[in-house]
């Protein structure tokens, strides 16, 4: 899958644009505050149907203005066609596809997948565990419906069962109520446990070889699921669904106790450490990137082993932290492998490199270099 | 620019009205303005009249103007079966499909202790007594499928347990004369939970 242009109106600060990109790497460069991410998050917008970095969706309307527009021409295996996103300052989103049939925005992704690398991803190492299952939730979603579906399901049921918990005592019948929303979470999030177990099974080996390559060492990245429900490795459901309804027994009066849900999938975690040392309080600043890189890395490959196409995979400002063998390492491993669009703040990085597209970005308008 | 106070005063009200934004609104003002004055009396006596005359049937709690809803009096409803919807909308849904031969209940919302709704805020007791007084061999649970409507839909079938009395719930299915590869990952999931035997 190769997205071969894309076009933004009243997009952040892009009024109108409209770029090709390379089939293997493109690279756009410029000062700060010039448009470079906002560039990414355009294209992102195009797969995941929302922002990567905005808590409202309206902020990527050009201020001012009544709609943010964007649109990619992708060429598939089987055919070419286009996506759309229109984000009006409401809020209101729509997407469509080849510009007639309107489809959800987060079907987007079953049509365009994207791989997104933020500086903010660093939270994956040094922020909470909301962070990690925050991707471990959208790298399953993009490949899953049906998990996209029940995370929402499961969502909504542990809302209902707070509530539940905070009124327990004015509540009528609460125990029997108690009952049936930890039956609706064992139902729901049991498959959520094991979906996330077994994505983890699959992103570990990859991020641990992607991390070796690219340090060059003998370092090694381990990832592991801390699920709040143990379960052992390639847990089949039935065992899932046994440990979550025994874990939820156990915490029962804890739960009534303190008002709230304390066991279940919203409490999971990914551990992530570098050679047995938490990465989070050892990693320097270079081995810490290189892990959300190795981590990020390993989502596309993963997409590209499920779905038989690889994703586009976008890296925002990556180059600058790293030194000059990682960054060398880190380029070659996407070459030939993944379409990849990558920012820098000097052009120094515009590589020579066959189909390599390098372009300038300054407020909001963008050159061929 | 400024609109005339009874014209605004007009948007204020029609906004009231589910679904209507200020734009709809503005534009169905402009519509009953452009209506003949006999419409526009009928229009506003059909709201009042409606009001007045309409209240819930004080055996299944649909919408009624007389002593009791069209299903209740009818004698020709199967009385051994009772179907349990959220709302009135269930009631008119289900009567569309005219399928249906037996009654109703209605329930007046769902449990939902987000929104402070519990077992004492549907009307439960009201159809648990129908179940003791009546010959009801069969409950049909017709709640929506979404978390709220499912643990409601729970909560009655423990409540009416091992009373004797059979407990169904609507099937989530494929849509009719839909074709199978069309049907999202979720619904097919669905469907083959619910499977049965042919
Ligand atoms: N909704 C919007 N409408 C118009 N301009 C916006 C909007 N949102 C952000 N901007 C502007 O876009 C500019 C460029 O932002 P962007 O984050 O893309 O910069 P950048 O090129 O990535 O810079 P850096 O190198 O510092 O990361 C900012 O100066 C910001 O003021
Ligand atoms: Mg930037
Ligand atoms: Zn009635």
């Amino acid at each position: 899958m190769v997205l071969k242009r894309i076009s933004l109106r009243g997009f952040r600060n892009y009024r109108a644009l409209d770029v090709d990109l390379s089939e293997g790497v493109t690279l756009f460069s410029g000062s700060n505050a010039q448009g470079k991410t906002n560039l990414l998050e355009g294209i992102y917008a195009l797969s995941a149907g929302r922002s990567f970095r905005a808590a409202k969706d309206s902020e990527m309307v050009l201020w001012g203005e009544e709609a943010a527009w964007a649109k990619g021409w992708v060429s598939g295996e089987y055919s070419d066609f286009t996506v759309s996103l229109s984000v009006s300052s409401a809020g209101r989103k729509t997407a469509r596809l080849n510009d007639v049939e309107k489809i959800r925005p987060s079907e987007l992704s079953d049509r365009l997948n994207a791989v997104a690398f933020i500086p903010d991803d660093l939270d994956l190492v040094k922020g909470s565990p909301a962070a990690r299952r925050k991707f471990l939730d959208l790298q399953i979603s993009q490949l899953s419906p049906v998990y996209r579906q029940t995370l929402i399901v499961y969502s909504r049921t542990v809302l209902q069962k707070n509530a539940l918990l905070k009124n327990y005592h004015e509540m009528p019948d609460s125990p029997r109520l108690l009952d049936i929303f930890n039956e609706g979470l064992v139902r729901e999030g049991s498959l959520l446990v094991k979906m996330r177990s077994d994505a983890v099974e699959a992103l570990a080996p990859l991020a641990a070889g992607n991390y070796g390559y690219i340090a060059d060492s003998s370092e090694e990245l381990e990832v592991t699921y801390m699920p709040s429900v143990e379960v052992g490795q390639r847990p089949d459901l039935e065992s899932v669904k046994e440990s979550f309804a025994k874990k939820l027994a156990t915490h029962r009066a804890a739960e009534i106790a303190r008002g709230a849900c304390l066991v279940g999938p919203q409490r999971d975690d990914l551990g992530l450490s570098i050679s047995g040392r938490a990465a989070s309080s050892f990693g320097s600043q270079g081995q810490q990137r290189t892990a959300v890189i190795s981590l990020k890395l390993a989502e596309a490959e993963a997409i590209t082993a499920a779905r038989g196409e690889s994703p586009v995979v976008l890296l925002d400002d990556v180059l600058s932290e790293l030194d000059e063998s990682r960054r060398q390492r880190l380029i070659r491993r996407f070459l030939g492998r993944c379409q990849t669009v990558i920012t820098a703040t000097d052009a120094e990085y515009a590589f020579s490199m066959p189909g390599c597209l390098s372009y300038r970005v300054a407020a909001g308008e963008v050159a061929p270099l | 620019m400024k609109a005339p106070e009874s014209m605004v005063k007009l948007i204020e009200q029609l906004r009231k009205l589910p679904g209507v934004g200020p734009k709809t609104a503005g534009r169905m003002a402009l519509h009953i303005l452009q209506m003949d004055p006999e419409t526009v009396a009928g229009l506003a006596e059909a709201m009042v009249k409606a009001k007045e005359l309409i209240h819930p049937c004080p055996v299944c709690f649909n919408y009624t103007d007389e002593d009791l809803c069209w299903v209740c009096k009818d004698d020709n409803r199967d009385r051994s079966t009772i179907c349990v919807v959220e709302g009135a909308e269930g009631v008119l849904a289900l009567e569309r499909m005219g399928e249906y031969k037996g009654l109703y209940h209605v329930l007046g919302g769902n449990i939902s202790p987000m929104n402070g709704k519990g077992p004492d805020d549907v009307r439960l007791r009201e159809l648990l007594e129908r179940l003791k007084e009546n010959r009801v061999s069969e409950v049909i649970l017709a709640t929506d499928p979404d978390v709220e409507g499912e643990a409601t839909a729970l909560y009655i079938s423990r409540l009416i347990g091992d009373s004797g009395i059979k407990v169904t719930r609507l099937a989530r299915g494929l849509p009719v004369g839909g074709d199978l590869e069309y049907a999202d990952e979720v619904t097919l999931m669905r469907a083959m939970e619910g499977r049965r035997k042919l």
